[in-house]
């Protein structure tokens, strides 16, 4: 069984290993932008941004509990608080070894119920690569349903790909809390 | 072995049972702990999806197209990625156990033969 998460924000200290997974090239294949190359300075802006303006747009540092070492980042963005609904933003995890431990799983329902039970979001929409079947069975098991497909939305590894577009409801959430966060609640 | 009853069971036009199909779902899982190195064996309560789950996302996935893989070699249509599946407020996920049954009820609603 994977050790325990958290969340946090970042820290000046994260720069070194997020400008590396920002200009990994496995990372970057399976991601939804086109492929660029960071500098750390860039990243250092990057970084600053994401410390200092949170409100819209929510970065958090993937960490192990026991050790609290970064493991990779995810975020919700263009939060909007009046209609209530935010874009999934997507999770990394970029530290090699810690993949294949069931964090991604773990890391997307923590900042789900961020989502839905801290902001009172209703709505968390995200949209993903058609070819990255893994994300969308995985989103489908969370509970996101399909609202529609772009065709040739992004270009990306030579070629058009179409993207797919997923929303969680929160009614829909409090059904993965039940099957997937069990009694967490009773626990505390 | 239990392969081997499963394929002669579909040779026989027979639905599988129950245990059956729970034997075929701990083989799979057991087939890829193994691929992974790791040392677990799986039984009806394995934990398949949640924060208990000995399976990561990809590990998961890939027990899932694996179990349609083997059932649709043999023409048999279940689809464990559906709308149906995955809207369930019970996710059929949860555990071997939940997943065997739901594969059953899949196989019983789509006549559980080459049909």
């Amino acid at each position: 069984m994977a050790e325990e998460l958290h969340l946090r924000a970042f820290e000046y200290e994260d720069l070194e290993l997020i400008n590396r997974w920002h200009n990994d090239e496995e990372i970057n294949s399976m991601t939804g932008g086109a492929k660029r190359y960071v500098s750390s300075e860039y990243d250092k802006k990057w970084l600053e941004d994401k410390m200092l303006n949170n409100s819209t747009n929510i970065y958090c540092a993937i960490c192990t509990k026991n050790k609290n070492k970064i493991i990779g980042f995810i975020s919700l963005n263009t939060i909007d608080y009046i209609n209530r609904k935010a874009y999934w933003g997507g999770l990394l995890i970029g530290d090699k070894e810690e993949r294949n431990k069931g964090y991604a799983t773990n890391a997307t329902y923590l900042m789900l119920k961020y989502g839905f039970e801290e902001l009172g979001l209703n709505k968390i929409t995200g949209h993903w690569l058609e070819d990255n079947k893994v994300s969308i069975i995985l989103g489908k098991m969370m509970g996101f349903k399909q609202e529609g497909k772009l065709k040739d939305e992004v270009y990306k590894n030579g070629r058009f790909n179409n993207v797919i577009i997923m929303s969680l409801f929160n009614d829909d959430f409090k059904f993965l809390k039940e099957n997937f966060g069990g009694n967490e609640d009773e626990q505390k | 072995m239990m392969i081997l009853n499963f394929l002669r069971k579909i040779l026989e036009g027979m639905k599988m049972n129950r245990n059956e199909i729970l034997g075929l779902v701990i083989r799979i899982v057991d087939d890829y702990f193994e691929l992974q190195d790791i040392k677990e064996k799986g039984n009806e309560e394995t934990v398949l999806f949640g924060k208990n789950s000995i399976l990561d996302s990809m590990g998961l996935v890939t027990v899932i197209i694996d179990i349609e893989s083997r059932f649709a070699e043999e023409d048999i249509e279940i689809s464990l990625t559906s709308e149906k599946a995955m809207s369930r407020r019970q996710s059929p996920f949860r555990t071997i156990s939940t997943l065997a049954a739901f594969i059953e009820e899949q196989t019983t609603t789509n006549g559980g033969n080459n049909e």
